[in-house]
Formats: C-alpha cells, sequence, structure tokens
C-alpha cells in the first residue's frame, strides 16, 4: 500500500508519519515475536536516536 | 523507522554555500555519517567533486537536471532520498540547493517524503546580499525561510555595514538566528542535527554553565506522560533565546512515542513505534540556548505542568 501523505495539523507543524490514533492498537503484552524490531535493530534504533540528539 | 534528520543548505549564488560545506563536513559533525544531495542546474556537477571524498560523506547524489524546489519532480526526489536513506543510512541528510532555489516548497517536500527537518540554514553573502535584495526575489525568500542566518565573507565589509545588515537581516526574519562567519569557517554543533548529541553530552558536565559563545544546554527527564496540547503550546512559547530543543517524549493515550524538533522558534513532530530496548523508559528533552540558567525554571515548571497520570486521565476521559 502506498505511503500516506502526512497530515498538516497546524503551520509549522507536520505529521510525517501516520497519526498515532489513525493505527490500530497493538495489544497490551504483545508476545515477544510481535516485536517490531529484531533485538540486533533495537540496538540499531537506540543508537541512532542517540546520535541525533533524542535520548541519551 | 526512518530517523534521519535532513538540513537544507540554501543561499543566493556565491553566497559560500559549498565551503561552508566543506569546512562542516571536514572539521564536524562527530564523524557521524552524513549523505549530501547536491542540485546544480547545469549537467555538469562542480559543487559535488567538492565535497566528495571528506571522510564523513558516506554517499553524494547530484541532482542536476533542474532546480530542486521547482523543477524536479517529487517522484524523483522521493527516489533519490529513498535511495540515499536504504544504501548509505546515514544520520543527516544535507541538501545544499541552487543559488536560485526557494526554501520553503524545499522544506515541505522533506516533510512529505516522510524525514524530519532539522534546519534551514541560509548563507548570506555580507558583501552583496544589499544587490541580490534589490534584483531578485528569491533571496528574500532564502533569508526570510531559515531557522539560522550564516553571514558570510564578513571581512569583506566593515563595521558599519555589517550593523546595518544584521539589522536589516532581524527585520526580514526576526525568529531566525544569526551568525557570523568568513569562508565559511564556522562551529556546526549548533547548526547540524548531529552537533545536538553534544550539546547533551555537555549538559552533563558541570561545566556547562556558559561556553565561550554563550550558549549552553540542559536536560529535562520525566517518567510520566505528558498532555499532548499544552505541550505544543509550550514548544510555540519557549523564549527566543532558545535555538534548539529535541527529545522524545510519550503522550497520555497515545502508544506511539514522539521526536519533537524544535529550531528556532518553529517545531514538529514525528510519530514513531517504538518496543524492547528501543523504547525509552522516560521522556527527554535537551533545550539549547542562551541565558538558560534563568529561563530553565520556568521550563522545567511548564513541563511538568504537562505530566499528567494517564489513569485519571483515562477515567475523565
Amino acid at each position: 500500500m502506498a505511503e500516506r501523505r502526512p497530515d498538516t495539523m497546524e503551520r509549522g507543524t507536520i505529521m510525517a508519519e501516520r497519526r498515532p490514533d489513525m493505527e490500530e492498537k497493538k495489544p497490551e503484552n504483545p508476545p515477544a515475536s510481535d516485536s517490531a524490531y529484531t533485538e540486533e535493530e533495537e540496538a540499531e534504533v537506540k543508537k541512532r536516536l542517540e546520535d541525533l540528539g533524542y535520548v541519551e | 523507522m526512518r530517523t534521519v534528520a535532513v538540513d537544507i543548505l540554501t543561499g543566493f549564488l556565491g553566497s559560500g554555500k559549498t565551503t561552508l560545506l566543506r569546512h562542516v563536513l571536514a572539521h564536524g559533525l562527530q564523524g557521524r555519517r552524513v549523505a549530501i544531495v547536491m542540485n546544480e542546474i547545469g549537467e555538469v556537477g562542480i559543487d559535488g567533486k567538492v565535497v566528495t571524498g571528506l571522510a564523513n560523506v558516506e554517499k553524494m547524489v547530484e541532482l542536476s537536471s533542474g532546480c530542486i524546489c521547482c523543477s524536479i519532480d517529487d517522484y524523483k526526489f522521493d527516489l533519490a532520498i529513498q535511495e540515499i536513506v536504504e544504501t548509505a543510512k546515514p544520520h543527516l541528510i544535507v541538501i545544499e540547493s541552487t543559488g536560485l532555489a526557494d526554501p520553503e516548497p524545499l522544506a515541505y517536500r522533506v516533510k512529505s517524503s516522510g524525514l524530519g527537518l532539522d534546519a534551514v540554514i541560509t548563507v548570506v553573502d555580507a558583501a552583496n546580499v544589499e544587490r541580490h535584495l534589490k534584483e531578485t526575489e528569491v533571496a528574500r525568500a532564502q533569508i526570510e525561510g531559515a531557522d539560522f542566518l550564516v553571514v558570510n565573507k564578513t571581512d569583506l565589509v566593515d563595521a558599519r555595514a555589517l550593523e546595518r545588515l544584521d539589522k536589516k537581516l532581524a527585520r526580514l526574519n526576526a525568529r531566525a538566528e544569526r551568525l557570523r562567519t568568513v569562508r565559511g569557517a564556522i562551529e556546526s554543533d549548533l547548526l547540524f542535527a548531529t552537533g545536538v548529541a553534544t550539546y547533551r553530552e555537555r549538559a552533563r558536565s558541570a561545566s556547562d554553565h556558559l561556553h565561550v559563545d554563550g550558549i549552553g544546554s540542559f536536560v529535562y527527564r520525566s517518567p510520566r506522560p505528558l498532555r499532548q496540547e499544552p505541550f505544543e503550546r509550550l514548544l510555540a512559547r519557549l523564549p527566543a533565546d532558545v535555538l534548539r530543543a529535541k527529545g522524545i517524549v510519550r503522550f497520555a493515550g497515545r502508544d506511539w512515542y514522539c521526536l519533537f524538533n524544535f529550531t528556532c522558534g518553529r517545531h514538529e513532530l514525528q510519530w514513531v513505534k517504538l518496543e524492547g530496548t528501543a523504547a525509552p523508559a522516560e521522556n527527554q528533552a535537551v533545550f539549547i540556548g542562551r541565558a538558560l540558567d534563568r529561563h530553565r525554571p520556568r521550563i522545567e515548571a511548564d513541563i511538568a505542568a504537562c505530566e499528567t497520570d494517564e489513569e485519571k486521565r483515562a477515567e475523565h476521559g
């Protein structure tokens, strides 16, 4: 499916991905196999967030 | 998840964009992977050759079939961005526009392609900007669309002319932070997304209160979810001394995390789904700017006022 265009909320604010309330709620306790990333990918995502200054 | 930040480097013909970029790539960005999109109007790219081969440059893409703000279609632009993200996996993409590009439509394109716009950096030729402003509309658009105005070639004008120019730039764009440089030699931590991580590290140091440039930083942490609307209002009302703010927060009632990026009065949000070890245990935000000793208590109090008890909110909700 083609990626959605972002939804503009107001001037200066843009949703770069689908809004959370447009997503189906995930189960409260998903099994480990349903995790969005592998352990390696999780580590990579964490590192990238650190490098960009989002988290420490 | 596309955690890639994009900086747009613009400025009129001959203002020194490529010189600045070359300096930054050679001396800054903490060795983080950078991809460059170089847009030149001519068929043969010259500027691209100037930055190719520098250590930080993971990938270099030349778009030379037209101006990136108006002549290159969305499909071609998205394709170039997608290829860069997938093959180079950069932390940062720097798009150097042609000297005749309006940064606003380009900024919109970046956001539409699903990437985070970090900052619009406009290089201003101190010696020739008055003429550019008289002769073209786009020079004004480049100044008005900037988050950072880098006034270059300051060695070619006297102090009085520089003062006049500073006032004029402030009138054209009061929101932008103005910086001065000669031959593009500028410290890049404040300008580019990757520098934010450096300010985080500095904030941990007790001696961070004041740097030579007067710019400091502090980090806010909280385990409780925030209410989105007041938090966005807070971002919109941050004092002008706050030049950058960046972080990840969880809003009440949301199961996605929000990456926020504030640059010189403009902010944007990106939503990301994080699980496992990638999911942070707390909200984290770094604030970078001047006189933060004075502003910090108020900012912290305002964020604390956004915190909420999620369960209680659900009862009312």
